[in-house]
């Protein structure tokens, strides 16, 4: 294991938090948003609507807590799947470099753009 | 470090050996002191305090491993789920940069959106969105299926069965599901005003 024993329950916290948010959301959100309302079944979509539902303050905090929960669950998962699935000991250090990175920088973003809507 | 610690957990040993005839007196006080090198004849001494290499391997040598293959999660079917399950985690990381793009869009104004709605609705993004859902259905199922493994509840010392446990995730879930489904029907199919405050 490349990463010092302290760290590992910190990104595992963030892991199994963001599995757990995931697992109770997800379906219900791409369902609806990327299956059933594209295809029609809603009926035809109110743009007005859904950008005040997507600006109000709830759902912008909501996302804030959310997105990088769910990049870091995908960070710490994928690390471990690369890490073993594929046998890459030698390059732990680097792959945890990658993902915890790539997770920053994502949940970065994520919050700039939150905060800059509307 | 280990090994200094692993060292003075052989004490006992000490005498065994009979080469300990002089332990050094002035780091007696210290944890384990200087260990006498007999004691470390399985190569403990050399070894780095955190193995990288996985082609060293401390106690044995090395010929005696036999290569486990790049594909020895393909062999049964536990293996294949497994890594399965592991790589719902794409689908994770996929649903949370679409939400963003999709709010983006959204508030980029009407023309934005459409474009947006009409790239969701093109078919072959439709069946690749299914099978993301799969994936995130797969994980979701996964993930509340271990919950009461993970999750010891004691209510008044008794620890709650483990059913229970399982039974109120996906009451959970379904209860979640429900208002998202409900509030995102309220803002799609609602013309002009909000509801909501």
């Amino acid at each position: 294991m490349a990463l010092k024993p302290p760290r590992e329950p910190l990104v595992w916290a963030l892991f199994s938090a963001g599995g757990m948010v995931a697992a109770l959301v997800l379906p219900a959100l791409a369902g609806i948003l990327w299956i059933a309302a594209p295809l029609g079944l809603l009926g035809p979509l109110d743009h007005e609507g859904l950008r005040l539902l997507a600006v109000h303050p709830v759902v912008r905090i909501g996302m804030g807590l959310l997105l990088p929960l769910f990049f870091f669950h995908w960070a710490h998962r994928f690390r471990h799947t690369l890490h073993d699935g594929l046998q890459l000991y030698h390059l732990s250090r680097f792959i945890a470099l990658v993902t915890y990175g790539v997770a920053l920088g994502l949940s970065l973003g994520a919050l700039w753009i939150l905060w800059s809507l509307g | 470090m280990r090994s200094r610690e692993e060292g003075a957990a052989t004490g006992p040993d000490r005498a065994t050996t009979g080469s300990d005839r002089a332990p050094p007196p002035a780091e007696a006080g210290t944890r384990g002191g200087e260990i006498p090198q007999e004691l470390h004849a399985m190569g403990d001494r050399g070894a780095p305090p955190v193995q990288e290499n996985p082609r060293h391997t401390r106690y044995h040598p090395k010929w005696h491993r036999q290569p486990t293959p790049l594909t020895w999660w393909t062999r049964n079917r536990r293996y294949r789920a497994f890594i399965l399950r592991e790589l719902t985690s794409v689908a994770v990381l996929y649903a949370a940069v679409l939400l963003l793009i999709h709010l983006l869009a959204l508030d980029r104004g009407p023309e934005s959106h459409a474009a947006f709605q009409a790239w969701l609705a093109r078919p072959g993004v439709v069946a690749f969105h299914l099978f993301v859902l799969a994936a995130l259905l797969y994980h979701t199922v996964t993930w509340l299926n271990l919950a009461p493994q993970a999750i010891a509840l004691r209510i008044r010392g008794r620890r709650v069965p483990s059913r229970i446990v399982l039974l109120a995730h996906h009451f959970a879930w379904l209860a979640l599901s429900a208002i998202i489904v409900a509030g995102l029907l309220f803002a799609l199919g609602d013309p002009g005003e909000a509801p909501w405050p």
